[in-house]
Protein backbone atom coordinates (compact mmCIF):
# COMPACT_ATOMS: atom_id res chain seq x y z
CA UNK A 1 0.00 0.00 0.00
CA UNK A 2 1.38 3.35 -0.99
CA UNK A 3 1.11 6.50 1.02
CA UNK A 4 1.11 9.41 -1.39
CA UNK A 5 2.82 12.62 -0.41
CA UNK A 6 0.29 15.37 0.28
CA UNK A 7 2.00 18.76 0.08
CA UNK A 8 -0.69 20.64 2.00
CA UNK A 9 -1.67 20.57 5.67
CA UNK A 10 -3.57 17.45 6.67
CA UNK A 11 -4.19 15.80 9.99
CA UNK A 12 -4.23 12.15 10.92
CA UNK A 13 -8.02 12.45 10.88
CA UNK A 14 -8.33 13.98 7.44
CA UNK A 15 -5.59 12.25 5.44
CA UNK A 16 -7.87 9.47 4.09
CA UNK A 17 -10.36 12.08 2.88
CA UNK A 18 -7.83 13.88 0.70
CA UNK A 19 -6.27 10.64 -0.51
CA UNK A 20 -9.73 9.44 -1.61
CA UNK A 21 -10.40 12.75 -3.33
CA UNK A 22 -7.17 12.36 -5.28
CA UNK A 23 -8.56 9.00 -6.47
CA UNK A 24 -11.94 10.49 -7.40
CA UNK A 25 -13.94 9.25 -4.44
CA UNK A 26 -15.99 11.29 -1.95
CA UNK A 27 -15.90 9.72 1.49
CA UNK A 28 -17.27 10.87 4.82
CA UNK A 29 -17.21 9.59 8.40
CA UNK A 30 -20.12 7.32 9.29
CA UNK A 31 -20.69 6.14 12.83
CA UNK A 32 -20.72 2.38 13.35
CA UNK A 33 -22.79 2.83 16.50
CA UNK A 34 -25.66 5.07 15.38
CA UNK A 35 -25.05 4.67 11.62
CA UNK A 36 -25.26 8.40 11.00
CA UNK A 37 -22.87 10.45 8.90
CA UNK A 38 -21.08 13.48 10.30
CA UNK A 39 -18.72 16.01 8.75
CA UNK A 40 -15.99 17.25 9.05
CA UNK A 41 -14.11 14.27 10.51
CA UNK A 42 -13.95 14.34 14.30
CA UNK A 43 -12.40 12.06 16.86
CA UNK A 44 -15.88 10.91 17.82
CA UNK A 45 -19.32 10.85 16.24
CA UNK A 46 -20.92 14.22 16.96
CA UNK A 47 -24.33 12.54 17.24
CA UNK A 48 -23.51 9.88 19.85
CA UNK A 49 -19.87 10.32 20.99
CA UNK A 50 -18.87 6.89 19.65
CA UNK A 51 -15.26 6.71 18.53
CA UNK A 52 -16.12 3.72 16.37
CA UNK A 53 -16.65 5.19 12.91
CA UNK A 54 -15.54 4.41 9.38
CA UNK A 55 -14.86 6.35 6.22
CA UNK A 56 -17.75 5.54 3.88
CA UNK A 57 -18.10 6.41 0.21
CA UNK A 58 -21.12 8.57 -0.63
CA UNK A 59 -22.96 8.94 -3.95
CA UNK A 60 -22.01 12.60 -4.41
CA UNK A 61 -25.50 13.58 -5.56
CA UNK A 62 -26.43 16.70 -3.65
CA UNK A 63 -28.23 19.99 -3.61
CA UNK A 64 -26.92 23.53 -3.57
CA UNK A 65 -28.10 24.81 -0.17
CA UNK A 66 -26.51 28.24 -0.55
CA UNK A 67 -23.71 29.89 -2.48
CA UNK A 68 -21.67 33.03 -2.83
CA UNK A 69 -19.76 34.22 -5.87
CA UNK A 70 -16.50 35.33 -4.32
CA UNK A 71 -14.81 38.29 -6.00
CA UNK A 72 -12.27 38.97 -3.29
CA UNK A 73 -10.30 35.90 -2.26
CA UNK A 74 -9.14 35.83 1.35
CA UNK A 75 -5.66 34.78 0.32
CA UNK A 76 -3.34 35.34 -2.61
CA UNK A 77 -3.16 32.86 -5.46
CA UNK A 78 -6.88 32.14 -5.77
CA UNK A 79 -8.27 33.13 -9.17
CA UNK A 80 -11.58 35.03 -8.89
CA UNK A 81 -14.46 34.86 -9.23
CA UNK A 82 -15.16 31.42 -7.82
CA UNK A 83 -18.36 29.96 -6.45
CA UNK A 84 -18.23 28.97 -2.80
CA UNK A 85 -21.09 26.72 -1.80
CA UNK A 86 -22.73 24.90 1.06
CA UNK A 87 -23.71 21.53 -0.39
CA UNK A 88 -26.43 19.41 1.19
CA UNK A 89 -25.91 15.68 0.76
CA UNK A 90 -28.82 13.26 1.18
CA UNK A 91 -26.67 11.02 3.37
CA UNK A 92 -27.29 13.62 6.06
CA UNK A 93 -24.49 16.15 6.17
CA UNK A 94 -23.43 19.38 4.52
CA UNK A 95 -20.01 20.47 3.31
CA UNK A 96 -18.14 23.38 1.80
CA UNK A 97 -17.22 23.02 -1.87
CA UNK A 98 -16.83 25.01 -5.04
CA UNK A 99 -19.42 24.88 -7.80
CA UNK A 100 -17.90 24.50 -11.27
CA UNK A 101 -19.17 24.30 -14.85
CA UNK A 102 -22.23 26.38 -14.03
CA UNK A 103 -23.07 29.75 -15.63
CA UNK A 104 -23.45 32.28 -12.81
CA UNK A 105 -27.01 33.09 -13.84
CA UNK A 106 -27.99 29.44 -13.40
CA UNK A 107 -26.90 29.36 -9.76
CA UNK A 108 -29.86 28.92 -7.43
CA UNK A 109 -30.51 27.53 -3.98
CA UNK A 110 -31.84 24.01 -4.42
CA UNK A 111 -29.96 23.35 -7.67
CA UNK A 112 -29.30 19.59 -8.05
CA UNK A 113 -25.54 19.03 -8.19
CA UNK A 114 -23.15 16.11 -8.44
CA UNK A 115 -19.59 15.67 -7.31
CA UNK A 116 -16.54 15.97 -9.51
CA UNK A 117 -12.88 16.24 -8.63
CA UNK A 118 -10.69 19.17 -9.67
CA UNK A 119 -7.42 20.72 -8.58
CA UNK A 120 -7.79 23.74 -6.29
CA UNK A 121 -5.48 26.74 -6.28
CA UNK A 122 -3.00 24.94 -4.04
CA UNK A 123 -2.82 21.98 -6.41
CA UNK A 124 -4.76 19.49 -4.32
CA UNK A 125 -7.51 17.47 -5.93
CA UNK A 126 -10.72 18.25 -4.09
CA UNK A 127 -14.40 17.40 -4.35
CA UNK A 128 -16.28 20.10 -6.25
CA UNK A 129 -19.85 20.08 -7.49
CA UNK A 130 -21.39 20.75 -10.90
CA UNK A 131 -25.00 20.88 -12.07
CA UNK A 132 -26.42 17.36 -12.26
CA UNK A 133 -26.38 16.13 -15.84
CA UNK A 134 -29.38 13.86 -15.57
CA UNK A 135 -32.22 14.77 -13.31
CA UNK A 136 -33.83 11.60 -12.12
CA UNK B 1 -39.28 53.55 33.04
CA UNK B 2 -40.53 52.12 36.29
CA UNK B 3 -39.24 48.64 35.61
CA UNK B 4 -35.75 49.99 35.02
CA UNK B 5 -35.72 51.99 38.23
CA UNK B 6 -36.88 48.92 40.10
CA UNK B 7 -34.04 46.93 38.54
CA UNK B 8 -31.48 49.50 39.60
CA UNK B 9 -32.70 49.75 43.16
CA UNK B 10 -32.18 46.02 43.47
CA UNK B 11 -28.49 46.30 42.52
CA UNK B 12 -26.48 44.50 45.14
CA UNK B 13 -23.06 45.56 46.39
CA UNK B 14 -21.13 43.15 44.15
CA UNK B 15 -23.10 43.65 40.92
CA UNK B 16 -20.64 44.46 38.11
CA UNK B 17 -20.61 48.04 36.88
CA UNK B 18 -18.63 49.52 33.98
CA UNK B 19 -16.72 52.55 35.21
CA UNK B 20 -14.01 53.18 32.63
CA UNK B 21 -13.81 53.02 28.83
CA UNK B 22 -11.28 53.98 26.20
CA UNK B 23 -11.04 53.82 22.41
CA UNK B 24 -7.71 54.45 20.68
CA UNK B 25 -7.30 55.96 17.25
CA UNK B 26 -8.61 53.53 14.63
CA UNK B 27 -7.30 53.49 11.07
CA UNK B 28 -6.49 51.11 8.25
CA UNK B 29 -2.88 51.50 9.27
CA UNK B 30 -1.26 53.11 12.31
CA UNK B 31 2.34 53.53 11.22
CA UNK B 32 4.89 53.25 13.98
CA UNK B 33 2.43 51.75 16.45
CA UNK B 34 2.65 48.25 17.96
CA UNK B 35 -0.09 46.17 19.53
CA UNK B 36 1.67 46.50 22.88
CA UNK B 37 1.88 50.28 22.82
CA UNK B 38 -1.72 50.57 21.62
CA UNK B 39 -2.81 48.43 24.55
CA UNK B 40 -0.77 50.52 26.99
CA UNK B 41 -2.55 53.61 25.70
CA UNK B 42 -5.94 51.89 26.13
CA UNK B 43 -5.10 50.70 29.66
CA UNK B 44 -3.96 54.15 30.77
CA UNK B 45 -6.95 55.74 29.06
CA UNK B 46 -9.48 53.46 30.74
CA UNK B 47 -7.84 53.98 34.15
CA UNK B 48 -7.98 57.75 33.69
CA UNK B 49 -11.59 57.60 32.53
CA UNK B 50 -12.62 55.57 35.59
CA UNK B 51 -10.60 57.68 37.98
CA UNK B 52 -9.14 54.62 39.70
CA UNK B 53 -5.56 53.97 40.73
CA UNK B 54 -3.75 51.31 38.69
CA UNK B 55 -3.12 49.45 41.97
CA UNK B 56 -6.89 49.13 42.43
CA UNK B 57 -6.99 46.75 39.49
CA UNK B 58 -6.77 43.19 40.79
CA UNK B 59 -8.16 41.29 37.79
CA UNK B 60 -6.82 41.37 34.24
CA UNK B 61 -8.33 40.15 31.00
CA UNK B 62 -5.91 41.94 28.68
CA UNK B 63 -4.53 40.46 25.53
CA UNK B 64 -0.78 39.95 25.91
CA UNK B 65 0.69 40.66 22.47
CA UNK B 66 4.33 40.34 23.47
CA UNK B 67 7.14 40.71 22.74
CA UNK B 68 8.30 38.33 25.43
CA UNK B 69 6.23 36.17 27.71
CA UNK B 70 4.09 33.19 26.92
CA UNK B 71 1.83 34.00 23.96
CA UNK B 72 -1.41 35.57 25.16
CA UNK B 73 -0.70 35.11 28.87
CA UNK B 74 -2.54 37.92 30.66
CA UNK B 75 -0.51 37.34 33.83
CA UNK B 76 2.34 39.08 32.02
CA UNK B 77 0.51 42.32 32.80
CA UNK B 78 0.71 41.78 36.57
CA UNK B 79 3.79 43.96 37.20
CA UNK B 80 2.09 46.94 35.55
CA UNK B 81 -0.58 46.95 38.28
CA UNK B 82 1.79 47.09 41.18
CA UNK B 83 0.45 44.15 43.14
CA UNK B 84 -0.20 40.44 42.76
CA UNK B 85 -3.33 39.94 40.67
CA UNK B 86 -6.23 37.92 42.01
CA UNK B 87 -7.70 36.85 38.67
CA UNK B 88 -6.70 36.63 34.99
CA UNK B 89 -8.38 35.57 31.76
CA UNK B 90 -6.18 34.94 28.74
CA UNK B 91 -8.04 33.50 25.76
CA UNK B 92 -8.20 35.96 22.86
CA UNK B 93 -12.01 35.76 22.76
CA UNK B 94 -12.30 36.30 26.53
CA UNK B 95 -10.13 39.40 26.82
CA UNK B 96 -12.68 41.45 24.93
CA UNK B 97 -16.29 42.36 24.43
CA UNK B 98 -19.35 40.73 25.89
CA UNK B 99 -17.56 37.50 26.76
CA UNK B 100 -14.88 39.44 28.58
CA UNK B 101 -17.45 41.49 30.49
CA UNK B 102 -19.59 38.48 31.44
CA UNK B 103 -16.66 36.43 32.67
CA UNK B 104 -15.08 39.32 34.55
CA UNK B 105 -18.50 40.24 35.96
CA UNK B 106 -19.01 36.68 37.19
CA UNK B 107 -15.56 36.74 38.82
CA UNK B 108 -16.40 40.01 40.55
CA UNK B 109 -19.77 38.74 41.78
CA UNK B 110 -18.11 35.57 43.04
CA UNK B 111 -15.69 37.66 45.06
CA UNK B 112 -12.58 36.47 43.22
CA UNK B 113 -11.55 40.06 42.51
CA UNK B 114 -13.01 43.56 42.68
CA UNK B 115 -11.82 45.61 39.70
CA UNK B 116 -11.06 44.13 36.29
CA UNK B 117 -9.59 45.66 33.16
CA UNK B 118 -10.50 44.12 29.80
CA UNK B 119 -8.84 45.01 26.52
CA UNK B 120 -7.22 44.12 23.26
CA UNK B 121 -5.82 45.85 20.23
CA UNK B 122 -3.83 45.37 17.10
CA UNK B 123 -1.26 47.21 15.06
CA UNK B 124 0.50 45.36 12.31
CA UNK B 125 -0.46 41.95 11.01
CA UNK B 126 -3.14 40.12 12.98
CA UNK B 127 -1.25 36.88 12.52
CA UNK B 128 1.89 35.69 10.85
CA UNK B 129 0.40 35.76 7.35
CA UNK B 130 -1.17 39.19 7.72
CA UNK B 131 -4.50 37.78 6.58
CA UNK B 132 -7.87 38.20 8.26
CA UNK B 133 -9.15 35.82 10.92
CA UNK B 134 -10.60 32.81 9.19
CA UNK B 135 -8.36 33.06 6.19
CA UNK B 136 -4.83 32.58 7.41
CA UNK B 137 -4.89 30.58 10.61
CA UNK B 138 -4.28 27.24 8.92
CA UNK B 139 -7.92 26.19 8.88
CA UNK B 140 -8.03 22.86 7.15
CA UNK B 141 -11.62 22.91 5.86
CA UNK B 142 -11.72 26.60 5.04
CA UNK B 143 -8.45 27.53 3.38
CA UNK B 144 -8.67 25.21 0.36
CA UNK B 145 -12.05 26.64 -0.65
CA UNK B 146 -11.31 30.27 0.20
CA UNK B 147 -14.20 30.61 2.64
CA UNK B 148 -13.61 34.10 3.98
CA UNK B 149 -15.41 35.53 6.99
CA UNK B 150 -17.61 37.61 4.70
CA UNK B 151 -18.34 34.49 2.66
CA UNK B 152 -19.76 32.93 5.82
CA UNK B 153 -22.22 35.78 6.22
CA UNK B 154 -22.88 35.78 2.48
CA UNK B 155 -23.98 32.12 2.52
CA UNK B 156 -26.51 32.90 5.23
CA UNK B 157 -27.68 36.09 3.52
CA UNK B 158 -28.12 34.30 0.17
CA UNK B 159 -30.33 31.64 1.70
CA UNK B 160 -32.35 34.33 3.52
CA UNK B 161 -32.89 36.06 0.17
CA UNK B 162 -33.99 32.75 -1.37
CA UNK B 163 -36.48 31.91 1.37
CA UNK B 164 -37.87 35.34 2.21
CA UNK B 165 -37.20 37.61 -0.75
CA UNK B 166 -34.80 39.83 1.17
CA UNK B 167 -33.16 42.22 -1.30
CA UNK B 168 -29.68 43.70 -1.76
CA UNK B 169 -31.33 47.13 -1.43
CA UNK B 170 -32.68 46.26 2.04
CA UNK B 171 -29.22 45.16 3.17
CA UNK B 172 -27.62 48.23 1.58
CA UNK B 173 -30.07 50.43 3.49
CA UNK B 174 -28.70 49.07 6.78
CA UNK B 175 -25.13 49.71 5.65
CA UNK B 176 -25.96 53.24 4.47
CA UNK B 177 -27.74 54.19 7.71
CA UNK B 178 -24.95 52.92 9.96
CA UNK B 179 -22.16 54.32 7.79
CA UNK B 180 -23.88 57.71 7.85
CA UNK B 181 -24.06 57.55 11.65
CA UNK B 182 -20.27 57.43 11.64
CA UNK B 183 -20.15 60.81 9.90
CA UNK B 184 -21.19 62.40 13.22
CA UNK B 185 -18.76 60.51 15.48
CA UNK B 186 -15.33 62.16 15.72
CA UNK B 187 -13.81 58.77 16.62
CA UNK B 188 -15.27 56.95 13.59
CA UNK B 189 -13.06 56.28 10.62
CA UNK B 190 -15.67 57.79 8.29
CA UNK B 191 -16.18 60.90 10.46
CA UNK B 192 -16.94 63.98 8.39
CA UNK B 193 -17.16 62.01 5.16
CA UNK B 194 -19.74 62.45 2.43
CA UNK B 195 -23.28 61.08 2.85
CA UNK B 196 -23.52 57.52 1.60
CA UNK B 197 -26.55 56.32 -0.35
CA UNK B 198 -28.01 52.90 -1.04
CA UNK B 199 -26.82 53.45 -4.61
CA UNK B 200 -23.25 53.94 -3.39
CA UNK B 201 -23.39 50.64 -1.51
CA UNK B 202 -24.79 48.74 -4.49
CA UNK B 203 -22.27 50.34 -6.85
CA UNK B 204 -19.28 49.30 -4.74
CA UNK B 205 -17.35 46.22 -5.87
CA UNK B 206 -18.81 42.85 -4.98
CA UNK B 207 -16.77 41.06 -2.29
CA UNK B 208 -18.81 37.94 -1.52
CA UNK B 209 -22.10 38.06 -3.41
CA UNK B 210 -24.58 39.39 -2.20
CA UNK B 211 -22.27 41.49 0.01
CA UNK B 212 -20.62 44.51 -1.61
CA UNK B 213 -17.52 46.18 -0.23
CA UNK B 214 -19.63 48.83 1.49
CA UNK B 215 -21.89 46.14 3.02
CA UNK B 216 -18.80 45.02 4.95
CA UNK B 217 -17.15 46.56 8.01
CA UNK B 218 -13.81 48.36 7.92
CA UNK B 219 -10.71 46.33 8.71
CA UNK B 220 -8.51 48.51 10.88
CA UNK B 221 -5.79 48.78 13.43
CA UNK B 222 -6.69 50.08 16.89
CA UNK B 223 -7.61 49.05 20.41
CA UNK B 224 -10.31 49.25 23.09
CA UNK B 225 -10.37 48.77 26.86
CA UNK B 226 -12.87 48.99 29.70
CA UNK B 227 -12.91 48.65 33.48
CA UNK B 228 -15.51 46.87 35.61
CA UNK B 229 -15.87 47.05 39.35
CA UNK B 230 -18.44 46.35 42.05
CA UNK B 231 -21.54 48.53 42.40
CA UNK B 232 -20.30 49.38 45.88
CA UNK B 233 -16.95 50.71 44.65
CA UNK B 234 -18.54 52.38 41.64
CA UNK B 235 -20.57 54.61 43.97
CA UNK B 236 -17.34 56.13 45.31
CA UNK B 237 -16.10 57.14 41.86
CA UNK B 238 -16.86 60.44 40.11
CA UNK B 239 -17.76 58.73 36.85
CA UNK B 240 -21.34 57.61 36.17
CA UNK B 241 -21.36 53.83 36.35
CA UNK B 242 -23.26 51.63 33.93
CA UNK B 243 -24.62 48.41 35.34
CA UNK B 244 -24.33 45.04 33.64
CA UNK B 245 -27.92 44.08 34.37
CA UNK B 246 -28.03 40.92 32.31
CA UNK B 247 -26.11 38.89 29.79
CA UNK B 248 -25.83 35.53 28.10
CA UNK B 249 -24.01 33.59 25.38
CA UNK B 250 -25.00 31.07 22.73
CA UNK B 251 -22.77 28.87 20.58
CA UNK B 252 -23.95 26.71 17.65
CA UNK B 253 -20.73 25.11 16.44
CA UNK B 254 -17.04 25.78 16.19
CA UNK B 255 -16.02 28.59 13.92
CA UNK B 256 -14.45 27.97 10.54
CA UNK B 257 -14.98 24.25 10.09
CA UNK B 258 -18.30 23.69 8.35
CA UNK B 259 -20.48 25.99 6.28
CA UNK B 260 -23.06 28.06 8.16
CA UNK B 261 -26.51 26.84 7.17
CA UNK B 262 -29.40 29.25 7.50
CA UNK B 263 -31.63 26.47 8.82
CA UNK B 264 -29.26 26.17 11.79
CA UNK B 265 -28.47 29.88 12.17
CA UNK B 266 -31.99 31.33 11.80
CA UNK B 267 -32.63 33.24 15.03
CA UNK B 268 -29.46 32.07 16.75
CA UNK B 269 -29.00 34.17 19.86
CA UNK B 270 -32.69 34.35 20.72
CA UNK B 271 -32.36 32.02 23.70
CA UNK B 272 -29.42 34.06 24.98
CA UNK B 273 -31.38 37.29 24.54
CA UNK B 274 -34.27 35.88 26.55
CA UNK B 275 -31.95 34.77 29.34
CA UNK B 276 -30.26 38.17 29.42
CA UNK B 277 -33.52 40.11 29.62
CA UNK B 278 -34.83 37.69 32.21
CA UNK B 279 -31.78 38.34 34.36
CA UNK B 280 -32.24 42.08 33.98
CA UNK B 281 -35.98 41.96 34.67
CA UNK B 282 -36.56 43.82 31.42
CA UNK B 283 -37.86 43.13 27.91
CA UNK B 284 -36.74 44.19 24.47
CA UNK B 285 -39.49 46.82 24.60
CA UNK B 286 -37.48 48.61 27.31
CA UNK B 287 -34.40 49.06 25.09
CA UNK B 288 -33.47 52.64 24.22
CA UNK B 289 -30.11 52.02 22.54
CA UNK B 290 -29.13 49.19 20.16
CA UNK B 291 -25.41 48.35 19.82
CA UNK B 292 -25.63 45.49 17.34
CA UNK B 293 -22.63 43.57 16.01
CA UNK B 294 -22.30 44.74 12.41
CA UNK B 295 -19.57 42.89 10.53
CA UNK B 296 -21.85 43.24 7.53
CA UNK B 297 -25.23 44.74 6.72
CA UNK B 298 -27.10 41.44 6.63
CA UNK B 299 -26.20 40.34 10.15
CA UNK B 300 -27.84 43.47 11.60
CA UNK B 301 -31.04 42.67 9.74
CA UNK B 302 -30.95 39.09 11.04
CA UNK B 303 -30.40 40.24 14.60
CA UNK B 304 -33.62 42.27 14.58
CA UNK B 305 -35.45 39.05 13.69
CA UNK B 306 -33.54 37.34 16.51
CA UNK B 307 -34.61 40.05 18.95
CA UNK B 308 -38.20 39.17 18.09
CA UNK B 309 -38.99 42.73 17.05
CA UNK B 310 -40.19 41.30 13.74
CA UNK B 311 -40.93 37.85 12.41
CA UNK B 312 -38.47 35.53 10.70
CA UNK B 313 -37.89 36.78 7.19
CA UNK B 314 -39.29 40.24 7.96
CA UNK B 315 -35.98 41.89 8.88
CA UNK B 316 -35.60 43.57 5.50
CA UNK B 317 -38.85 45.46 5.87
CA UNK B 318 -38.30 46.09 9.56
CA UNK B 319 -34.98 47.94 9.18
CA UNK B 320 -36.27 50.24 6.42
CA UNK B 321 -36.87 53.99 6.65
CA UNK B 322 -35.63 55.89 9.69
CA UNK B 323 -36.12 53.07 12.19
CA UNK B 324 -32.40 52.57 12.93
CA UNK B 325 -31.62 56.28 13.18
CA UNK B 326 -31.69 58.64 16.16
CA UNK B 327 -35.23 59.56 15.07
CA UNK B 328 -36.41 55.96 14.85
CA UNK B 329 -37.67 53.58 17.51
CA UNK B 330 -34.53 51.38 17.29
CA UNK B 331 -31.54 53.76 17.25
CA UNK B 332 -28.76 51.44 16.16
CA UNK B 333 -24.99 51.85 16.13
CA UNK B 334 -25.10 55.62 16.40
CA UNK B 335 -21.30 55.62 16.68
CA UNK B 336 -21.10 54.27 13.14
CA UNK B 337 -20.51 50.74 14.38
CA UNK B 338 -17.93 48.65 12.61
CA UNK B 339 -19.29 49.64 9.19
CA UNK B 340 -18.07 53.22 9.66
CA UNK B 341 -15.64 52.42 12.44
CA UNK B 342 -13.50 49.44 13.03
CA UNK B 343 -12.95 45.72 12.94
CA UNK B 344 -9.57 45.07 14.50
CA UNK B 345 -9.65 41.33 15.09
CA UNK B 346 -11.10 41.27 18.59
CA UNK B 347 -11.23 44.75 20.13
CA UNK B 348 -14.29 45.81 18.13
CA UNK B 349 -16.21 43.43 20.42
CA UNK B 350 -15.36 45.75 23.32
CA UNK B 351 -16.20 48.74 21.11
CA UNK B 352 -19.81 47.56 21.00
CA UNK B 353 -19.98 47.59 24.82
CA UNK B 354 -18.30 51.00 25.01
CA UNK B 355 -20.89 52.73 22.81
CA UNK B 356 -23.65 51.29 25.00
CA UNK B 357 -21.90 52.56 28.12
CA UNK B 358 -21.37 56.01 26.64
CA UNK B 359 -25.00 56.35 25.53
CA UNK B 360 -26.16 55.54 29.07
CA UNK B 361 -23.67 57.98 30.56
CA UNK B 362 -25.07 60.66 28.27
CA UNK B 363 -23.52 63.79 26.80
CA UNK B 364 -22.79 62.46 23.31
CA UNK B 365 -24.12 65.60 21.61
CA UNK B 366 -25.74 65.08 18.23
CA UNK B 367 -25.72 61.30 18.47
CA UNK B 368 -27.10 61.08 22.02
CA UNK B 369 -30.29 59.06 22.55
CA UNK B 370 -32.42 61.26 24.81
CA UNK B 371 -32.98 59.90 28.33
CA UNK B 372 -31.31 56.59 27.46
CA UNK B 373 -31.73 54.10 30.32
CA UNK B 374 -31.33 50.66 28.72
CA UNK B 375 -28.89 49.49 26.05
CA UNK B 376 -28.57 46.12 24.39
CA UNK B 377 -25.16 45.04 23.12
CA UNK B 378 -24.46 42.09 20.85
CA UNK B 379 -21.30 40.35 19.73
CA UNK B 380 -21.49 37.64 17.10
CA UNK B 381 -19.46 35.94 14.45
CA UNK B 382 -18.87 33.53 11.62
CA UNK B 383 -22.15 33.83 9.98
CA UNK B 384 -23.33 33.68 12.83
CA UNK B 385 -22.23 30.61 14.77
CA UNK B 386 -22.28 32.41 18.09
CA UNK B 387 -23.94 35.34 19.77
CA UNK B 388 -23.22 37.04 23.07
CA UNK B 389 -25.32 39.80 24.57
CA UNK B 390 -25.39 42.30 27.43
CA UNK B 391 -28.24 44.35 28.84
CA UNK B 392 -26.79 47.56 30.28
CA UNK B 393 -28.69 49.98 32.50
CA UNK B 394 -27.79 53.50 33.59
CA UNK B 395 -26.81 54.74 37.03
CA UNK B 396 -25.99 52.73 40.11
CA UNK B 397 -27.77 54.88 42.65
Amino acid sequence: MTTPELDFPVTLLSRPYWEAAAEGRLIAPRCNHCNRFFFAPEIACTHCFSTDWSWTEVAGQGELYSYSVIHRAPQPGMPTPYVLAAIDLPEGFAMFAHVVDCPLDKLACGLPVEVDFRPLHDGRIAPVFKPRQTVS
Amino acid sequence: MASVSAGLSMASARDPVVVGVYVSEQARSLPGRTSHDLLLECVKGAIADAGVDRRDIDGVALEWPGPGGAPGDSASWAPYFGAPLKWVESHFMDTTGVRGVLKAGAAIQAGLCDTVIIGSGRAGPFNTTGAAVGSGMGLEWIDPYGASTMAYFALVARRHMHQFGTTPEQMAHVAAVIRNHGRLNPEATLHGGPEITIGDILASPMIADPLHRLDCCLMNEGGHALILTTAERARDLDVKGVRVAGGAMEFAQGNYINPPLYRDVRSLGQAAIQRAFGMAGLTVADVDVFCMYDPCSFEVLRQFEMLGLCGEGEGGDFVSGDRLTLNGDCPTNLDGGMLAGSWTGTSQLTGKVIEGVRQLRGGLGDRQVKDAEVAIVTNAGSGAQHLETLVLTGATA
